[in-house]
């Protein structure tokens, strides 16, 4: 028989079969795979964020935390848990990252829930305002769908939370450190906010409405916190660059809606003693190490007071805590951290890194 | 929309495969067609309308040139005239593109002289809506009235065909830059898609994925810290330059990969547009082997018509007559490279980063042309080949160094920021404050890992090819089971250490942008 040497269709050739069971495997595989790589019981926007923050903070022992703080990266500079040990005695961990939604702050609370009976959850209102939902890609629906259906697309950073050897870690700056630091960072840049003190505008500003997506994650949040007799306590870190009173009176609304308590610090920046010069490393927008101080200071005060927090110091149980507090060796002994002390170590930025030309440098706000 | 897309991947091209396979050969032009168009409607909306407004005039044009030349009408004439129509089209063409891109670059630059001289006036942009693949189709459509003009292409009487040619939209974003003889004729054919050329090409559009999505897009977010935030530190600089080099190399190459292995399913061969550039000799040779088909079209409608044109080889006879030979042949060439620079770095864009690209190159390519005799006269007075292996080193050192810094001027914002880091190379170079720096680049210790091993992968397989090994045949020769697994692996490479989804920001395909 001659065999007909034309060129022929897949469609119409025996080799379809090859066809089919080719994208039949990868399927397969791509169902595989994402069953693997897919955490058990939580999901996450960004698994590499989500990972790292229950990494760090599975080396705490279990039921040792009193306060969370949770939010973006406006937290993170903004409360150092440390300072609260040597202070206080009052032990907190604070599970922000930069750009964090608030749907992977509740899927980060639900596994800390597990492990710890926090007295209270500190929320920053900031985190409200990112557009929050697990599969959310915003510029490209298909990639979103294909997400929902085969996780592995979704899920597929997580092969950045694998160990790593020294050396290569250093890669990743903002990991240095931060489990020393429970979660918060040190940074002692400062480039000044010289823009208008009132940058909150008028205080009957129209509200800008929180995402719906974040709505839900709050309600969430409050029922998990509830569930656990814990309380939910809403804050907002100042800043020039992020706040402003149609966002504060938006989250005042829901706060006093859910029966929640709400504290803009924005508005106490002169009680605070918040001094836009020296206290933050971006114009405005993050806070430094200087800032940090004080806020610190004022807010462990307050928590300590509202949810009657213990002092754990001397207590043998959480040893660690000293132990890491002198390890930082960030604030000399505890003798050093009176309210005047602190401030006055606020006031002294010889050891800051005042931006250079190098504007470009940033310390990462992530993980 | 782009080319690395999953909308593009796994639904767009598989439905035009699909319902191409299904409709009788004659009639799948008209898919094709409606595939061209949609595709450009959904990346530029109804400026689809000048790509169609293009092919209608250079179709009217091409038949007016393509016209044989009536009896008892003086020859000389005739050609005098179509060269004047062709002229014509080749500035209506180019016109369009000029005006939408440029016009806005014009007037800042003029506001920017009168100004420097006392002026004061404010050019106020005006703004233009540009059809994606402008630079492109319109090279496109030029070459193709110039071979049409030469006799060197019968014209084209079916629209439909040149229409095709004109929006094809594997090779409408970033090329290659296809000659009418090549490939339409296979695009208007309706090939049938083979097991074969499904399979060979969905390989090497994988093949370009490895490359775009894991090297190319990770390395986004450092080269745009570095350019930003580190201008002044030399080291960082010189490794800004190096990883722009490759970033962009990869982002093109990967994706010329994907649209070759496009093409290869519809039995359409698109040309190759990058020969294992880094293997080259010398920048010459470089831009024969880097965006080839870019290259090739200077070639032949710059360069050429430049070198056989009266006025030229004039001007080199008169040359010889008053300087010798050995200076006279110099003439021709660099009046020729100027034409081609010149347009080389002007059809990048409207930034004088990309003029003075080209003018680096050209002063570079006529220094090693102007060098190449003494440099043979040295080689034999000091007793070393050019072809051995310090020699060759030291070539690709300093053509290395050439293309990094040339990207480097490139990719910069302005002209003013990539002296200035052309500068801190020369005056603070410190390595100790490259590696105290590392961690701000934007980069984690994996994706280091990542890229150092896809490059490597990459680099082994495009050594085989420059030394012909036949790494297709081999491998095709291994049994099915392992053959899918290849493919398999290298796929799911892409998908484990691709730089797409949470924390990467959405990359803009770099060459689509012309």
């Amino acid at each position: 028989m001659e065999t007909d040497n034309r060129p022929v269709s897949f469609l119409r050739s025996r080799k379809l079969i090859r066809v089919i069971a080719f994208l039949l495997v990868l399927v397969l595989l791509l169902a595989g795979s994402s069953a693997l790589i897919r955490p058990k019981g939580y999901e996450a926007y960004d698994i590499e964020t989500v990972d790292i923050k229950l990494q760090q903070m599975s080396s705490e022992k279990d039921g040792s935390i009193d306060v969370i703080f949770a939010g973006d990266s406006e937290l993170l500079y903004a409360f150092s848990p440390l300072q609260l040990w040597g202070e206080y005695g009052m032990t907190s961990y604070i599970i922000s990252s930069g750009g964090q939604k608030i749907c992977d702050t509740y899927e980060i609370l639900t596994q800390v829930f597990l492990h710890h009976s926090p007295k209270a959850v500190v929320l920053d209102g900031n985190s409200f305002y990112r557009d929050g939902s697990i599969y959310l890609e915003e510029d490209d629906k298909l990639l979103e769908t294909a997400e929902r259906i085969f996780p592995v697309f979704h899920y597929h950073t997580r092969y950045k939370t694998l160990p790593l050897p020294g050396v290569l870690m250093s890669f990743t700056n903002h990991r240095k450190n931060q489990e020393l630091y429970k979660g918060w960072l040190d940074v002692r840049r400062i480039e000044p906010y010289t823009g208008p003190a009132d940058y909150m505008g008028a205080p009957d500003t129209p509200k800008e409405p929180i995402p719906e997506a974040s709505v839900e994650y709050l309600d969430r949040i409050l029922a998990l916190c509830r569930e656990h007799d814990c309380a939910l306590f809403i804050e907002d870190v100042p800043s020039s660059a992020n706040w402003s009173y149609a966002r504060h009176n938006a989250v005042e609304e829901w706060a006093n809606a859910h029966g929640v308590d709400y504290l803009d610090l924005n508005l106490l920046n002169g009680e605070i003693g918040i001094d836009w010069s020296t206290d933050t490393r971006d114009r405005g927008d993050h806070l430094n190490f200087y800032g940090s101080l004080k806020l610190s200071d004022y807010m462990g005060r307050l928590l300590q007071e509202k949810y009657a927090l213990a002092d754990h110091r001397g207590d043998a149980f959480y040893g660690n805590w000293q132990a890491d507090f002198e390890r930082a060796g960030l604030y000399g002994t505890t003798a050093d951290l009176t309210t005047e002390k602190v401030y006055a170590r606020a006031a002294d930025t010889s050891d800051a890194d005042v931006a250079g030309p190098e504007a470009g440098k940033e310390d990462g706000d992530g993980v | 929309m782009g080319y690395n897309a999953i909308g593009y991947l796994a639904v767009f091209l598989p439905a035009v495969i699909l319902i191409y396979s299904l409709v009788p050969q004659k009639k799948r032009w008209i898919v094709v067609l409606a595939a061209n168009y949609l595709f450009f409607y959904l990346l530029s909306g109804f400026l689809l309308l000048y790509n169609v407004a293009a092919t209608l005039f250079t179709y009217y044009m091409g038949k007016l040139l393509g016209a044989k030349k009536p009896e008892g009408a003086d020859k000389k004439a005739f050609k005098k005239k179509k060269n004047k129509i062709l002229l014509a089209a080749i500035l209506v063409n180019f016109g369009v593109l000029i005006v939408l891109k440029y016009t806005n670059f014009f007037g800042s630059s003029i506001a920017g002289i009168i100004n420097h001289f006392g002026g004061d006036v404010r050019y106020r942009a005006i703004r233009f809506l540009v059809p994606i693949g402008i630079s492109y189709y319109t090279m496109q459509a030029v070459s193709y009235l110039i071979d049409v003009n030469r006799g060197t292409l019968k014209v084209e009487n079916n629209l439909a065909q040149l229409a095709l040619y004109l929006s094809y939209f594997p090779t409408i974003m970033e090329g290659s830059i296809t000659r009418y003889k090549d490939v339409a004729e296979d695009i208007y054919a309706g090939h049938p898609v083979t097991y074969e050329n499904l399979t060979a090409g969905y390989q090497r559009i994988v093949w370009g994925l490895f490359k775009k999505v894991i090297i190319a897009d990770i390395l986004v977010k450092p080269v745009i810290k570095i350019f930003e935030g580190f201008q002044y530190d030399g080291a960082v600089c010189l490794y800004g330059a190096a990883i722009c080099t490759l970033q962009l190399y990869m982002d093109f190459a990967g994706t010329i990969d994907i649209v070759i292995g496009t093409g290869k399913i519809f039995n359409v061969t698109i040309a190759e547009n990058f020969r294992q550039p880094f293997f080259a000799k010398n920048a010459s040779e470089f831009w024969r082997r880097w965006h080839i088909t870019l290259g090739t079209w200077f070639k032949d409608y710059i360069f050429y018509p430049i070198s056989v044109a009266k006025p030229i080889r004039n001007l080199t006879k008169k040359a010889q007559k008053r300087f010798g030979k050995g200076f006279a042949k110099f003439v021709t060439p660099s009046i020729a490279l100027l034409g081609v620079w010149m347009a080389n770095g002007f059809w990048h864009g409207p930034r004088w980063t990309y003029i003075f690209y080209g003018v680096y190159y050209y002063v570079m390519i006529l220094l090693e042309l102007l060098l190449e005799r003494p440099l043979e006269i040295v080689s034999e007075k000091l007793h070393f080949s050019i072809d051995g292996i310090p020699f060759r080193i030291f070539r690709f050192v300093k053509l290395f160094f050439i293309v990094i810094i040339g990207e480097m001027l490139f990719t910069a914002d302005t002209l003013t920021e990539g002296f200035r880091m052309l500068h801190s190379i020369f005056t603070n170079f410190s390595l100790r404050s490259l590696w105290a720096n590392k961690s701000f680049f934007g980069m984690s210790g994996y994706e280091y890992i990542v890229v150092f091993f896809a490059v490597l992968v990459v680099l082994i397989y495009n050594t085989m090819r420059e030394f012909r090994i036949p790494f297709e045949e081999k491998f095709a020769k291994l049994p099915e089971a392992v053959r899918w697994c290849g493919w398999l692996l290298l796929l799911f490479a892409v998908i484990m250490f691709g730089a797409y989804g949470p924390g990467y920001d959405a990359v803009a395909m770099i060459y689509a942008g012309f």
